[in-house]
């Protein structure tokens, strides 16, 4: 007798189908924890008219400088302006004018660095030499004086961020597009005839952002922490407008009996910079499987 | 007798080290004709690899052509500036990178890369370059090429990367094809398919190719004639048929023996003792007389140059003469 040998129907395979499939997504933990954390001071941030009663430069001079819960749920300051709305404005504020000033120096420093890492020569070496001379002054110091030197004001806290901040793009795009452009595929562009402004966009640029990105969550907290300290010694956004930084330094008078006025704040800053390192570890880690 | 597609004339390539100038290429001349395909052999940092950079201007930093001259239709493209230089020879020429896993942009789509030359070059339009895309995929034998030109170079096997670098090469009807190591990074059967691709390419379109490899066993299988490069120099060339059969220059005789045969079961691998000269030392003698089985005491007097055998052979070896006893010698050796 012959057995009967049941044979299942086998499916054609499909390399490119099996291949294709995507692998499983999911968020590691610090990108979450990031994620959150970064989200729900972005809606507190926005949603701050709903959130609070009180104008952010409301003064209500019979009850300044009123103690946690009652009325003014984080008190009030010396001129009776509420702790709650001038935390959460000052969130759109700080945040805004962070990630701005992080955005210039961002795009300024990847093209330079995209440029002058493909043509070499002597703009490279002029360009580096420049990016040398900016890194040798620490980061505050020289954010520091250029503000003095231009004076307060958004505009030129923009200003003096992109011109110190650019420098660590430039470097590292530069030294991505060094290994980039002898890749295969760069020199068979050029082989091919391709023009060169489409070997940067299409080839090395795609490429060589990676790193950028990454570097720039970490460089938003260095930013915004420049803005605090900017705020806090007078150079910032100028007053009335809400400010992290210059409620510190106005709360700092009363810090032996009104602790609350700095501290709140303090934290703030504490809490958005955590967010955002989260977020940038949670990008590298995130990078690194794929 | 029609001009030939490429010409190299007396090509010198010296490389910036630390320790001085590197003399990586020193004079070195050969020429491809119409639909001939040349082999290109030696072992590794023989300058064979730079050769073939210095064609298409691609030469990595900091090295340079000191000397020489590579000539495209007749053309000198070195006397060219770089853009008109990179137009007229990207125009008949174009080349396979050997490791396909870098040769291929990880971030664009394959059926856009292949299509970015014909778009930039030949003034395709984008859906008439797809088309053309897909037409390449299929020419190179990619199975569902529709499909295969929206998939990321990951998504492809070593062997399809490999024809894909291949379509990228043939995207502009290029009239000579430079293969640096095409199959090196394949394992045996992909490579012999590849070869294959290669062979029936040319056998279609009349395609020209100079193949860079140091796998003696491709290049007898592909290439019509054959150029051996020793320290910066070829030593010795001619056709495929006759340098296989009785080589005149004791390099490529101890090549040739160091190629495993698969009919002899038990024997030991030939090789040869011994490492290239350091070329940034002037070389004073025949480069190759420390490693040389046949070498004699007058061979350290000067460095031979090329002579003519006459078949369009050349050899540069002192004692060419001695050469119909060099498998006799080599016996009682072994």
């Amino acid at each position: 007798m012959t057995a009967v040998v049941e044979r299942p129907e086998l499916e054609p395979a499909d390399p490119a189908v099996l291949v294709v499939a995507p692998r499983a997504r999911r968020l590691n933990p610090t990108l979450l924890a990031g994620l959150v954390l970064l989200g729900l001071l972005l809606l507190a941030a926005i949603f701050a008219p709903l959130l609070t009663p009180y104008g952010p430069t409301t003064q209500d001079l019979s009850n300044s400088l009123a103690p946690l819960g009652g009325k003014h749920l984080l008190g009030t300051d010396q001129l009776g302006r509420d702790t709650l709305s001038r935390l959460l404005y000052g969130a759109r504020t700080d945040l805004r004018v962070g990630f701005l000033a992080v955005l210039f120096p961002f795009i300024i420093g990847s093209v330079l660095g995209l440029v002058i890492g493909y043509r070499g020569g002597l703009l490279d070496t002029l360009v580096m030499r420049l990016v040398d001379m900016v890194i040798a002054f620490p980061f505050y110091v020289l954010v520091i004086a250029l503000v003095f030197v231009l004076g307060p004001g958004t505009r030129n806290i923009y200003i003096a961020i992109t011109a110190v901040g650019w420098v660590a793009y430039c470097r590292i795009v530069r030294g991505e597009v060094l290994v980039a452009k002898q890749q295969e595929y760069a020199l068979a562009a050029r082989a091919g005839g391709v023009p060169t402004w489409r070997i940067l966009l299409r080839h090395l640029l795609p490429n060589v952002i990676v790193q950028a990105v990454v570097y720039s969550m970490s460089d938003i907290v260095l930013s915004i922490l420049a803005i605090v300290t900017l705020g806090y010694l007078g150079l910032g956004v100028p007053p009335p407008a809400p400010d992290w930084g210059s409620m510190i330094a106005d709360g700092q008078q009363f810090l032996l009996d009104k602790w609350w006025l700095t501290t709140i704040p303090g934290v703030a800053v504490v809490i958005t910079g955590l967010g955002l390192s989260l977020l940038g570890d949670g990008i590298v880690e995130r990078v690194k499987q794929t | 007798m029609s001009t030939p597609l490429l010409q190299v004339e007396d090509l010198h390539i010296d490389v910036p080290t630390r320790r001085g100038l590197l003399h990586a290429v020193r004079g070195v001349s050969f020429q491809v004709s119409p639909g001939e395909a040349l082999g290109l052999v030696g072992e590794s940092g023989c300058g064979k690899s730079l050769t073939l950079r210095a064609i298409l201007d691609l030469l990595p930093h900091p090295a340079e052509i000191v000397r020489g001259r590579v000539l495209v239709d007749g053309v000198d493209v070195t006397a060219l500036d770089r853009a008109a230089r990179r137009k007229a020879v990207s125009a008949s020429i174009s080349m396979v990178f050997q490791d396909s896993m870098t040769a291929l942009n990880p971030l664009m789509r394959i059926g856009d890369q292949i299509a970015e030359a014909p778009m930039a070059r030949l003034g395709y339009s984008r859906s008439a370059s797809r088309v053309r895309a897909v037409e390449l995929l299929r020419q190179v034998g990619v199975p569902d090429p529709e499909r295969r030109a929206r998939a990321y170079p990951h998504q492809l096997s070593g062997g399809l990367r490999q024809r894909v670098v291949i379509a990228i090469a043939l995207s502009c009807e290029p009239r000579l094809l430079l293969c640096d190591e095409p199959t090196t990074a394949l394992d045996v059967t992909i490579q012999a398919q590849v070869l294959q691709l290669l062979q029936g390419l040319r056998r279609e379109s009349d395609l020209a190719m100079l193949l860079v490899t140091h796998d003696l066993a491709v290049v007898s299988e592909t290439c019509d004639r054959l150029a051996v490069m020793y320290a910066g120099r070829v030593v010795e060339d001619g056709s495929i048929g006759q340098l296989v059969l009785e080589p005149r220059h004791p390099y490529t005789f101890s090549l040739l023996r160091s190629v495993p045969d698969p009919d002899e079961v038990r024997q030991r691998l030939l090789t040869i003792p011994g490492a290239p000269p350091d070329l940034v030392q002037p070389v004073r003698s025949c480069p190759f007389q420390p490693r040389c089985i046949f070498g004699k005491p007058d061979c350290g007097g000067a460095e031979p140059v090329l002579f003519e055998l006459g078949g369009a052979r050349h050899s540069a070896c002192h004692h060419v003469d001695d050469a119909l006893s060099w498998a006799d010698l080599a016996k009682v050796h072994a």
